[in-house]
């Protein structure tokens, strides 16, 4: 169940902070005043980075207490100001997702993020996958069997992530959370974030559902056989470079079954064994995809 | 891959010219491989360039926004302009290209991109100044950075990221995989690049709307 996956861990540096203090608050304020006051007094890690005006992170538990043994959700969650976005796995034409440095007791592992199923964020002649409004990125995080009750445990991670409106800065805050161990624990007050990015998350298709893929010409077509009609239904590829993200999307519905055409990257010069990633019907929910593709017919790339 | 490129470029040596409007009139723009497509700019120093003029040199295009956080790890710490001044030594043709529109962010004229050149000690061959997007969407350029190699006989080798790390983290540059350089150096000893494309990482381009 649980998949370690560590994002590299990279010091804060002082010349960052120098940096994006140049960067923004120079430019911005343009008095030297303020520059020196804030290079003479410096937090690292400080809540007063200016891409810290646009979102609000805060690390929350699913319960209100570590259960020894037991696996908890934690969840960074992200509230942007309007106009401000974040980033999906694959963020698309431009960006970055948020990549998460656990900072974690001994004994304790942390499983991957799960992500809730993006929007397409369309500003021809470019498509970025991300987050407006509010995300939760969760990930089960598993204690050790032996820990007391009554102790009191800090978990911290560190954040970095890039927000973008028109312009894009990026960032990184430093969270933590302290639970006590309990023998049993209850809902806390942040648990309804966690049914609600629940339902965005993608989950594995009926086994009553077909889906294929082929390699046609510049394109891959998608054929889901659900046996209803669904609308409007959405792809996004996990792996970046293999279509183009910006190209309209092109769906045929046929009874019991849809079509997508979905034109190849011009970054793809090989073929791929499998098309990766998820769809989202109109209905709100989001099904995993992961097929192998089919090469029909010459394709016009150069293989 | 290769047989098709190297094909390219012998029919390329014959009839550049046809080969060029061929691939502007395609529908993805430019591709690797295939004939990079001609256009003329004026630099900052108010010279008009066309690529065709730089057949017989390998040419790098460097897409820039001066405020975007993953150009600025590029020069803040220097890689860049040490790119620009290794290659251009050695015959290298290299552009910076700013296609940010009036308004937009990393927009400058030509003396302020001037200044910005002197005061980061950059050295490209020429500063591009596209305001109107027309070099960028001829290229469909995605980011700032995003880089492309044209080798001496006009065809597309690289088109993508500058490195392999695509953070706005300096310290990430170290341990990078430099994709342009090794396309160059790949292809000034003889052999094919290894890495002709990848996603170009940053800033969207700030095109006009």
């Amino acid at each position: 169940m649980i998949s370690l996956s560590f994002y590299k861990a990279s010091k804060w540096r002082w010349n960052d902070l120098i940096q994006m203090l140049n960067r923004s608050f120079i430019r911005s304020l343009g008095t030297l005043f303020a520059s020196a006051a804030w290079l003479i007094s410096p937090t690292p890690g400080c809540a007063d980075q200016p891409a810290d005006e646009h979102v609000k992170l805060e690390l929350v538990s699913e319960q209100d207490a570590l259960v020894p043994g037991k696996d908890l959700w934690l969840g960074f969650r992200f509230d942007l100001q309007d106009e401000w976005h974040t980033y999906w796995i694959n963020p698309g034409d431009s960006g970055e997702a948020p990549r998460i440095e656990w900072q974690l007791p001994t004994g304790f592992q942390a499983g991957a993020i799960q992500w809730p199923y993006p929007e397409r964020l369309s500003t021809p002649p470019f498509a970025d996958y991300g987050y407006e409004h509010q995300v939760l990125l969760m990930a089960p995080v598993r204690p050790p069997a032996q820990l007391r009750e009554g102790e009191t445990r800090k978990i911290a991670a560190r954040v970095r992530y890039l927000v973008c409106r028109d312009v894009c800065i990026p960032g990184q805050t430093q969270l933590e959370l302290s639970l006590r161990v309990k023998s049993v624990a209850a809902a806390s007050p942040a648990g309804e974030l966690f049914r609600a990015a629940r339902a965005k998350l993608p989950r594995a298709a009926p086994p009553s559902w077909k889906i294929s893929a082929a390699s046609i010409g510049d394109e891959f077509v998608l054929d889901l056989k659900t046996g209803k009609s669904a609308k409007a239904p959405q792809f996004f590829p996990l792996h970046a470079e293999q279509i183009e993200n910006a190209a309209p999307r092109d769906v045929t519905a046929f009874p019991g079954s849809i079509r997508l055409h979905l034109k190849k990257s011009k970054h793809l010069l090989k073929s791929i064994p499998r098309l990766e990633g998820i769809i989202v019907l109109a209905s709100g929910k989001a099904y995993l995809v992961d097929v192998p593709v089919s090469q029909s017919r010459r394709s016009g790339h150069p293989q | 891959m290769n047989g098709l490129m190297e094909e390219t470029m012998k029919r390329n040596l014959c009839c550049g010219l046809v080969i060029t409007l061929l691939s502007i009139s395609s529908a993805y723009g430019v591709k690797v491989g295939e004939s990079a497509p001609e256009f003329q700019a004026t630099d900052s120093n108010g010279h008009v360039r066309k690529l065709s003029e730089y057949r017989g040199k390998f040419v790098v295009l460097e897409w820039h926004n001066n405020g975007c956080p993953y150009t600025e790890k590029h020069y803040e710490s220097r890689n860049m302009q040490r790119l620009q001044k290794e290659w251009t030594s050695k015959g290298v043709a290299w552009f910076t290209v700013i296609s940010s529109a009036p308004g937009q962010q990393g927009y400058v004229t030509a003396p302020q991109e001037n200044e910005y050149l002197k005061q980061m000690n950059a050295s490209p061959t020429a500063a591009l100044l596209d305001p109107q997007g027309d070099v960028g969407r001829l290229y469909s350029a995605k980011t700032t950075p995003h880089m492309f190699v044209v080798n001496p006989v006009g065809v597309l080798i690289y088109d993508g990221a500058i490195d392999s790390k695509a953070t706005t983290d300096q310290a990430d540059i170290p341990s990078a995989k430099n994709y342009v350089s090794q396309a160059l150096q790949e292809a000034i000893a003889g052999k094919p690049v290894s890495t002709p494309t990848s996603r170009p990482y940053g800033c969207s381009v700030k095109y006009a709307h």
